[in-house]
């Protein structure tokens, strides 16, 4: 039986996440067995704890920070998307295999691969990827992202320019990095225990109405603008890396399996051939076979005639005195 | 985007693939929790880059998050806690578990209560002040072991040997010390 006083004094440790293993257990156990679990009293103290970090000096991330979790968040997406085309297309090609396995059963021959990933292969580059970056599934706009000071020439041989309008989540990430957050100087943050000192460039209160978005005047932030182009460009950039990223595994995937396809195609022509020359074999044994038999038979015949022939001329009175 | 959304109605929208949402949540937060990641992990760059993984985990588990709690502080600062101490540990090979979906939920999403108080960035942030002098008036003891629970990840037992003290004593230090900010912020009408 678990002390249920003992549950109580486990609450603060457990929403401090410092319990001890042995001590967790006890309190897992107790929690399973059905007891009065007081919910109540340790919601607050999770409240508590996770009240500890305002207590320290705030600190403002970069505004690169942002594009980066933008960035990896669109790379997230895209190799999800990609992985998905790859599952879709090999399903495929699965699926047309097994039709013309069926189609071929009673054929004793070696089964050679047919040529069809070829025909797959060249609708997933050009359609169905056009498709899927259309697909309402897609993760952080990646569809409707304009890829700012970029001509669209630049994607026209991709056959995606306008599919991929590009409309920038980073555009305004970047905008409004650079609007909400003055320039605050980044302060060490010092132990809990040091002497308290609310810092005074970063008040609570401006904090909340960053939080809250301040509009400011835009003259203030005139040299920033410039940042933001600069930004725009490199963002940009490195999402053309990562579509291209996507597009060479694309481009792998098909050239390894035309790779497949030709040496698939390169088998049944060798065995075409031999099976070819085994006929033409066999015709021709067929027919030297046919012409010894003939000639078999004319010395038969031959021989059949002459012994006939004799055996008369020898007993020619015998027919005249019978 | 309007930004006077509530956090839960932040998240909502994030859980139906709310871009924008998310990036209004990261102009929320961001400055809190990287204040509480960069004092665990301490270097910039690391921080940064728990930072970035953590909006990661948000946007991919958003669903997981229990609306009728009403604190979605409380699971950012704790998801956030969880995260950067098993980036550390797994940094410094302490912890060697595959670090795969099902851990992720289990081990890094946190398990808030049910009935916890309800509780938003503004909220906090307007009490911010209370907040800050309820725990300096803590013993410095008591405060350099909630340091130590709390940013340094220790167990009690941890503790107990860093400090080589009796294991019934950091239990109480830490009793004391959490009940006597809870007390504090009640007085203020803070929860």
């Amino acid at each position: 039986m678990i002390d249920e006083q003992k549950i109580i004094g486990l609450l603060q440790a457990k929403a401090l996440g410092c319990l001890d293993a042995g001590d967790n257990r006890d309190l897992q156990e107790f929690i399973d067995g059905g007891h009065l679990f007081p919910w109540d009293e340790f919601g607050k103290f999770q409240n508590v704890a996770a009240l500890l970090p305002l207590a320290l000096q705030l600190e403002i991330p970069d505004a690169e920070l942002k594009d980066r979790v933008a960035l990896k968040l669109i790379k997230l997406s895209e190799q999800l998307r990609v992985k998905k085309i790859l599952e879709e297309d090999k399903f495929e090609v699965e699926e047309e295999l097994d039709e013309n396995v069926d189609e071929f059963t009673n054929i004793q021959e070696p089964f050679v691969d047919p040529p069809i990933e070829i025909d797959t292969e060249t609708p997933v580059v050009e359609e169905n990827l056009v498709y899927q970056l259309n697909s309402e599934e897609t993760t952080f706009n990646l569809d409707e992202i304009n890829l700012p000071g970029i001509d669209g020439g630049e994607v026209a041989d991709l056959n995606l320019q306008e599919d991929l309008t590009i409309e920038s989540p980073f555009e305004t990430l970047i905008d409004e990095a650079q609007i909400e957050y003055p320039q605050v100087e980044e302060v060490e943050i010092k132990e809990v225990l040091e002497k308290p000192e609310i810092p005074k460039t970063v008040k609570p209160e401006l904090l909340v109405s960053e939080a809250d978005k301040v509009s400011k005047p835009i003259e203030e932030f005139e040299d920033q603008s410039k940042q933001v182009d600069w930004t725009k460009k490199s963002v940009a950039e490195k999402m053309f890396k990562a579509i291209e990223q996507d597009f060479d595994s694309l481009k792998s995937h098909y050239e390894k399996s035309e790779r497949k396809t030709t040496r698939g195609l390169l088998f049944a022509y060798i065995i075409i051939a031999v099976l070819l020359a085994m006929l033409i074999f066999s015709v021709f044994k067929l027919s030297s076979d046919i012409n010894t038999l003939n000639n078999e038979v004319k010395d038969i015949k031959k021989k059949v005639s002459s012994t006939l022939y004799d055996g008369q001329k020898s007993k020619p009175d015998h027919d005249f005195f019978s | 985007m309007d930004t006077d959304l509530t956090d839960i109605e932040l998240i909502q929208r994030i859980t139906n693939r709310d871009s924008k949402a998310l990036e209004n949540l990261y102009d929320r937060y961001s400055p809190v929790l990287y204040t509480l990641v960069k004092r665990i992990a301490v270097d910039k760059e690391t921080s940064e880059e728990i930072l970035a993984d953590i909006f990661v985990i948000i946007w991919q588990k958003s669903s997981m998050f229990d609306i009728n709690t009403g604190n979605l502080y409380s699971w950012l600062i704790n998801l956030s806690r969880n995260k950067t101490l098993d980036f550390i540990r797994r940094q410094k090979g302490l912890i060697t578990d595959e670090y795969n979906e099902e851990y992720e939920n289990i081990v890094i999403l946190p398990n808030i209560s049910t009935i916890i108080p309800s509780n938003d960035l503004s909220k906090t942030f307007s009490s911010r002040e209370k907040i800050y002098s309820a725990v300096h008036n803590l013993t410095e003891a008591q405060q350099y072991v909630l340091s130590l629970a709390y940013y340094d990840g220790l167990t009690e037992s941890e503790i107990a040997e860093k400090l080589n003290i009796p294991l019934l004593t950091v239990k109480s230090k830490i009793r004391v010390a959490l009940n006597t900010v809870k007390e504090i912020l009640a007085k203020e009408d803070f929860q």
